[in-house]
């Protein structure tokens, strides 16, 4: 063990409790990214704090109701690279129009509704569901270090003869990629054919629960590899091609890549 | 609505939150905001500003539900990570009301841990009080002032007149400890 990697397991418990410098921070921040041991001992740490702070303390009265108007006056924006995507489009004019009666519940029901709609139909008569609840909605792209680090744990749920995995194909069969999920839930797309992008466009993987197509998360335009998480059997995998998620569209998209678990 | 989401995992309902349903964050609030709001009153003495913490940390997450990673624990933990981080940067904006708060929690942590005043369920805050006790006492006095008193290792090296190293290795080994108490006393420590 380096002296330096020494050192950033001891900051560890400190880091946990948010006891240390805005500079040890960034630097264990960078330390977590690549050690998956540390942050196994991170998260450890924290789950004892949590209890620590079990104080049995009421909310005051009134407080969800604060709460809950702000989620009436503001619809939660998009994140991350959706937001990006988003942003883009509204700047060409391809966000989709809402009266003032109806915006908000459209920008919150209009991602998944549109697209479990366009890729519903595409769907139709897949695998009989058993199913899940899908965990996460976490897709990461990290820089090179931790991409080799995500690929080295692909490769090992692609090993564990436990993992389902799925070939993601298009219509004319071209190869888009392959996706393994783990006994855990821990689940990975390795992309080896999809074509990248223009900047206002997005890959999205979508599971297929309970006959229902659920969002997994964003791929961004140019992926290569992503997790994400589900308990239990996803059917289906599918990746689809959107242009500014979120965004109405008539019909079946273009170019989607789908595979059955098995 | 309510009934259904009373018996759904924080998991699920973070899925909920995914999918913009109000009704999985108002469970989310019901399940975990007294704790939430709990750890930011102690650390801030200020129920406007633990208050505030709490609409943070939960409209932060009907906003950024992916910032959840089930795989990085429970999503109390979660939230409550989110909570004191909030909490802590209040505190250590202003210098005059952290000196404050740095006398009140070394004093607090030189005292009794007040756990019969904070506790959720008596039979977990009896694990937890012999688990605290179990610890040395520079263990203690570490984690808590920097857990509850929102200090960094080197202040709370500086407060007590010990050597940083000595403080970050206390940490440590002092919530190692606390992990290892809790799961003989059969607290699973980690479910939500």
């Amino acid at each position: 063990m380096s002296d330096h990697t020494r050192d950033m397991d001891e900051l560890l418990g400190a880091y946990a409790l948010d006891a240390v410098s805005d500079q040890e921070h960034a630097v264990i921040e960078q330390y977590l990214s690549i050690n998956p041991k540390a942050r196994a001992e991170v998260r450890e740490h924290r789950e004892v704090a949590a209890m620590l702070a079990w104080t049995g303390t009421m909310a005051p009265d009134g407080l969800w109701d604060r709460i809950s108007a702000r989620l009436e006056e503001q619809a939660p924006p998009p994140s991350g690279e959706l937001a990006a995507v988003l942003s883009l489009a509204a700047a060409r004019d391809l966000a989709p129009a809402a009266s003032p009666s109806d915006s908000a519940q459209t920008r919150r029901l209009g991602r998944h509704r549109s697209v479990g709609r366009t890729i519903g139909s595409w769907l139709v008569g897949s695998a009989a569901a058993a199913l899940v609840a899908v965990f996460v909605v976490t897709v990461m792209q990290r820089d090179d270090v931790a991409r080799s680090a995500l690929a080295s744990a692909a490769q090992s749920a692609l090993d564990d003869r436990t993992s389902a995995t799925a070939t993601l194909v298009d219509e004319a069969g071209t190869v888009g990629g392959r996706a393994v999920i783990d006994h855990d839930g821990h689940g990975y797309l390795i992309v080896s054919g999809l074509p990248s992008l223009p900047l206002d466009h997005t890959y999205q993987l979508w599971g297929v629960i309970e006959g229902k197509v659920i969002s997994l998360g964003v791929l961004g335009h140019h992926p290569e590899i992503a997790t994400f998480s589900a308990d239990g059997t996803v059917t289906q995998l599918v990746v689809t091609n959107e242009v500014g998620g979120g965004v109405i569209m008539d019909g079946n998209p273009d170019g989607a890549f789908a595979g059955t678990l098995g | 609505m309510r009934s259904d989401l009373s018996e759904v995992s924080d998991a699920v309902l973070v899925l909920g939150l995914a999918r913009y349903q109000q009704e999985a964050l108002a469970e989310v609030y019901r399940r975990h905001a007294g704790s939430v709001f709990g750890l930011a009153k102690r650390l801030l003495a200020d129920q406007a500003k633990a208050e505030e913490v709490v609409q943070e940390v939960l409209l932060r997450l009907w906003d950024q539900p992916d910032r959840f990673d089930p795989e990085r624990g429970t999503l109390r933990s979660f939230l409550l990570a989110q909570a004191h981080s909030r909490a802590v940067d209040v505190l250590r904006a202003d210098t005059s009301r952290r000196t404050r708060e740095q006398r009140d929690a070394r004093e607090a942590a030189e005292g009794e841990y007040e756990i019969d005043h904070q506790v959720w369920d008596l039979a977990l805050a009896d694990h937890v009080r012999r688990a605290l006790e179990s610890l040395q006492p520079g263990e203690r006095a570490a984690v808590e002032l920097t857990y509850f008193g929102g200090m960094t290792y080197r202040e709370v090296a500086a407060a007590l007149g010990e050597a940083e190293g000595t403080v970050k290795s206390r940490i440590r080994s002092g919530l190692r400890r606390l992990r290892a108490e809790l799961s003989a006393a059969g607290v699973s420590v980690g479910d939500s």
